[in-house]
């Protein structure tokens, strides 16, 4: 399935004359109707799964009061559905799960921990009782429901009563699918995953641990775009039909520390994870540090069940946990007073973030943890020599 | 549109006519709220044709331009329609409150001496308003005399566009020509007491003025999309809402009636009806910001342009969250039933916007004067007084108390100010004893009368004290006869059905004998200050952290933990908005409440935790006696 | 993106500007989509 392409655009132009042309009361269940419509077009079995989940959570968790062994097994089963098409090599591409290759319950990885979050929330009093089609819009609402956000579900109701047609937000959605495309066609796959690629490997001139870098940062770069650029089209979708997603990525590049990085990189991800892993974890074992291990294993094996997943997802977890520490050795070190050495601790900090992040590309990158660090060590060594 | 057009007639008469002729009939004047829960909406070419039933109507009663009309119903767009008809042919418009007890009413309606009254049919019944005056109309769940009740919102635009515009009736006034702006144009009853009830009556000269200066300082226009949910029997309610939506040709959205259960509804439909303006009181404004966890989009988009506080004292640590919340300006309205609605303004122009101040007089004088009349240097507290077009002519049907309060022009407000050296007003305290409790105006004789009437009371003293949310709450010390058996309780239900629910004292502290002077009189202050160390003993026998202390300990150990400064913290601080509370500090604040209020939180309640106000909810039920 | 810019010039220019710049990025994702291989046209992560 390609995302890109006139098919699309024909899909995303009647959703847009459906979401406007049906009546207020109306509204919910026609975008209801639309997702799924295009759900069972394009992967019957995610629509079956949909539905499924949906009505579970419906029945299971209507609202507040509820025994907390219904979300348990919510959450069992919506965890167990995602986790068995996780399976190695079963998964699909990042964004578009399945995509040309093995079609696997597209949207799952999105609408199964939305099923979750809303369960958590009613669970909690948070969501007021809708009905059964305003759930259902939230589920499948068409814009995120191949490649995310992950929206909130009482942010998106609020949009859904708050409504109407906004001349200022429909220029804001058509310039940020325009902004997407620009990403992922002229940065991504243009630049970076053709031209970037091409140039590297055709220079032999390059010393080793540079190409190894530069191909590791390419990938990421690429990752970013990828996903920046369908984020965008996806939050330009929703602004033309009156909703404001939640953003993804926020210059991610700029973060100063692991922590701000996970705030501004697939950031509807790590929320989820953070309210649903970490705030719980950590409440319950009383320590910070165990819920970073866990809600960062959680997000990484949300990919991929796979050991270089969880390795992967480690990795993130302890640069979090290294910050965190020493943040709490901050009071003892002596203050930064000049705005200067502010901006070179920044810098150094940003540098720091990007580069962790970038290197444990590694390994998703290699075969296996023994090629993966054998490129970790000829990047850190700098060893110089020309691979062929 | 910076010009007014509309606005050049010299008389309210001319206003009028030039309204009529110069807005578009399809253009939306109204929307109010129906019994059912939807909205009704009404155009200007749907209410010029009811102010016509309306002049025919008069004429048919047989009135004469300055007769007072009396108006009184749950019916939004009633009360509007006939006071806006009376302003019309001529007539005064005198406006009750429709949740008023018989015994509160009758007196008012003898003092208003009504030459025909427009009411519900259930209030002509309960106060038996026949007996006064046999000329009215009588509403049954309409707007009588048209029977039509006010059609609901086209839901889509096809509807809208099939709609078919409704004919013009030809018309010939009814009544012979429109008096002179000296004329009663409204009479609007303020806190006086049973025995003693207050009318303030306004010219048409004065209303005219004054909306002519709100409409240039509020920065209207006949774009204003203006919400507002205040009653209409109130002046703000009144005069800013309906009243100069229709002399600017603007448009008065009141989509609901304000209740904490539908506040979310309330905000969004901010939003949805394109407003440019909300009128509230501070009650208002405090109520959203405390619910503005997922709100803080209300106020955020390009058509909106301010937020109008008015009737009671904004506090500035409200106005200041408030604004940084949600990135509007609050223009802070000060004035008086007596003054139609403003006088002093505080915005939103950058020179008049000043926190914590009633800003600057906009076409009219003020005077700080001490007691004898004399002018008071800069920063001394004294009387405010205000002279302008926009005063009221007197008290109905009360020379005394017209004369105590008019002198020479100069309208004595009975609120303490100081004027600063750059000119802004601020209020510190208060002359006269009515207490201002969430917009609404209670005279605590009235209050302690009732009191006194109930069997074993000796004497009672109510007074207001400062409240967060409602600005001032009504409490009060009451006098009880040994051995009477009296409860708090048992005073609090005698109050009811005699006074408005909004009358009716929150607190009341039993004592034996009431703080009296030398000449027997109760003294307020010293009241005041026993009716407080009562409190302070029940509240410590009650729980071993009071109210108000867990409130503040809560907020100083938030500011604590995420490194803010406490008064940019309130109840609706969430991680959104608070800069150090990410998912460590969270973790932090919940060990030190837990260790501050020597208790522990279970995994589910520090999940539940979301905002500040949370975190009090918690900290109470985990401090009850009984949670031990 | 409209009304910043238009803190820095007047409305017309602004406008002008934002229509030349949304017209380069449509002619640069036109180029560019032309210019790559097939493989290089979807999602590739």
């Amino acid at each position: 399935m390609n995302l890109i392409s006139s098919g699309m655009a024909l899909w995303v132009a009647a959703f847009v004359a459906a979401a406007w042309a049906a009546p207020r009361r109306w509204h919910p269940p026609v975008l209801a109707l639309f997702g799924m419509a295009f759900l069972g077009w394009q992967d019957w079995r995610s629509l079956v799964a949909l539905s499924g989940l949906a009505v579970a959570g419906h029945l299971l968790v209507p609202g507040p009061g509820v025994r907390g062994w219904r979300v348990a097994i919510l959450t069992v089963a919506a965890v167990a559905l995602l986790a068995w098409t996780r399976r190695v090599g079963m998964a699909g591409s990042l964004l578009t799960e399945g995509a040309g290759r093995n079609l696997a319950f597209l949207g799952l990885s999105y609408y199964a921990l939305r099923v979750i979050h809303v369960g958590v929330e009613r669970y909690q009093d948070r969501l007021r009782a809708g009905t059964f089609a305003e759930y259902l819009s939230y589920l499948a609402f068409f814009p995120a429901l191949i490649a995310g956000p992950i929206h909130r579900c009482r942010e998106f109701l609020h949009d859904q009563s708050r409504r109407r047609w906004d001349p200022d937000l429909c220029a804001e959605g058509f310039e940020r699918i325009l902004y997407g495309i620009v990403k992922i066609v002229c940065l991504g796959n243009f630049l970076v995953s053709h031209h970037a690629n091409q140039w590297l490997n055709s220079e032999a001139s390059v010393p080793d641990c540079v190409s190894e870098y530069l191909s590791l940062l390419f990938a990421c770069a690429n990752g970013y775009f990828q996903f920046a650029g369908y984020s965008d089209i996806a939050i330009g979708i929703g602004n033309i039909t009156g909703y404001r997603l939640p953003e993804n990525f926020d210059w991610p590049f700029l973060a100063t520390n692991p922590r701000d990085f996970w705030q501004r990189w697939h950031a509807s991800l790590s929320q989820w994870c953070r309210d649903h892993v970490f705030t719980p974890a950590a409440a319950r074992f009383r320590s910070p540090y165990a819920g970073v291990v866990l809600s960062m294993t959680v997000l990484a094996l949300w990919h991929e069940i796979s050991p270089r997943y969880l390795v992967w997802g480690l990795w993130q977890a302890v640069g979090i946990a290294a910050w965190h520490a020493l943040q709490s050795l901050k009071p003892r070190l002596p203050e930064v007073r000049t705005r200067a050495a502010r901006a070179v601790l920044a810098t150094a900090g940003c540098l720091a973030t990007v580069n962790w992040y970038v290197l444990s590309y590694a390994i998703l990158q290699r075969a296996s943890f023994a090629e993966a660090g054998q490129q970790l060590l000829t990047i850190l060594l700098f060893r110089g020599g020309s691979h062929v | 549109m910076g010009e007014m057009p509309l606005f050049t007639g010299e008389t309210l008469a001319e206003v009028l006519a030039q309204v009529r002729a110069g807005t578009s009939a399809h253009k939306a004047w109204l929307t109010w709220p129906l019994e059912d829960g939807r909205a009704g909406a009404m155009s200007r070419g749907e209410a010029d044709s009811r102010l016509d039933e309306w002049g025919r109507q008069f004429a048919a009663w047989g009135l004469r331009p300055g007769d007072r009309v009396l108006v009184a119903s749950r019916d939004d767009a009633a009360v509007a329609t006939s006071v806006i008809a009376c302003f019309t042919w001529g007539l005064s418009a005198a406006v009750l409150d429709p949740d008023g007890t018989a015994a509160e009413t009758q007196p008012l309606i003898g003092l208003a001496k009504p030459a025909a009254w427009i009411m519900d049919a259930a209030l002509v019944a309960a106060w038996e308003v026949e007996s006064v005056q046999p000329r009215g109309a009588a509403l049954t769940g309409g707007l009588a005399p048209g029977q039509g009740r006010g059609d609901s919102a086209p839901s889509s635009w096809a509807a809208r566009l099939l709609r078919r515009p409704a004919p013009a009736a030809p018309f010939t006034p009814p009544l012979p020509a429109s008096p002179d702006d000296a004329a009663e144009a409204y009479v609007l009853f303020t806190s006086g007491s049973t025995s003693r009830p207050k009318g303030v009556c306004i010219s048409r000269g004065a209303l005219l003025a004054h909306v002519r200066t709100l409409v240039r300082q509020l920065r209207h226009d006949a774009d204003s999309r203006l919400v507002d949910p205040l009653l209409l029997h109130h002046t703000d309610g009144l005069v800013q809402g309906p009243v100069l939506a229709w002399l600017a040709g603007a448009t008065c959205l009141r989509p609901m009636r304000f209740e904490v259960p539908t506040l979310e509804e309330f905000c969004v439909s901010l939003y949805r009806d394109r407003a440019t303006h909300l009128i509230a009181v501070p009650t208002i404004l405090s109520l959203i910001l405390e619910g503005a966890e997922g709100l803080a989009d209300t106020f955020d988009f390009r058509d909106f342009r301010i937020v109008v506080s008015t009737g009671g004292a904004l506090g500035a640590g409200l106005w200041k969250r408030f604004e940084e919340k949600f990135r509007v300006r609050i223009a802070n309205v000060y004035g008086l039933t007596e003054t139609v609605t403003g006088g002093c303004f505080s915005g939103p122009d950058d020179a008049s916007h000043r926190h914590g101040t009633v800003g600057k007089p906009v076409d009219c004088e003020v005077e700080i004067t001490d007691e004898a009349g004399r002018p008071v240097p800069a920063g001394v507290a004294g009387e405010l007084r205000m002279k302008g077009t926009h005063l009221m002519t007197g008290y109905l049907n009360d020379p005394e108390a017209t004369a105590a309060a008019l002198h020479d022009g100069w309208l004595r407000t009975g609120d303490l100010a100081t004027r600063d050296g750059e000119g802004f007003v601020r209020i510190v305290g208060r002359l006269k004893s009515v207490v201002i409790s969430a917009g609404q105006n209670i005279q605590p004789e009235e209050v302690d009368d009732v009191l006194r009437g109930v069997p074993g009371v000796r004497d009672a003293a109510t007074f207001g004290i400062p409240d967060d949310r409602f600005g001032e709450i009504l409490v009060g010390c009451v006098e009880i006869a040994e051995g009477s058996g009296l409860t708090e309780g048992v005073l609090v239900e005698a109050c009811r059905g005699k006074i408005s629910s909004y009358k009716v004292p929150r607190s009341l502290a039993l004592v034996e004998r009431l703080p009296r002077g030398p000449a027997g009189k109760v003294e307020i202050p010293a009241a005041r200050h026993l009716f407080e160390e009562k409190r302070r003993q029940a509240t410590l026998s009650a729980t071993p952290a009071g109210g108000a202390d867990v409130s503040r300990r809560v907020l100083e150990l938030a500011a604590e933990i995420f490194h803010v400064a406490p008064e940019r913290l309130s109840v609706a601080s969430s991680p959104a908005d608070t800069a150090g509370w990410d998912s460590f500090g969270h973790l932090s604040f919940v060990e030190a409440l837990e260790h501050a209020f020597r208790f522990r939180l279970s995994t589910r309640e520090v999940m539940s935790l979301k905002t500040i106000g949370d975190a009090e909810r918690l900290v109470r039920a985990k401090t009850r006696p009984e949670a031990r | 993106m409209y009304e910043r810019l238009c803190r820095w010039m007047p409305p017309r220019v602004a406008a002008a500007v934002l229509v030349a710049w949304y017209v380069l990025l449509i002619l640069a994702i036109l180029w560019c989509w032309n210019a790559d291989p097939a493989e290089f046209r979807y999602a590739n992560i």
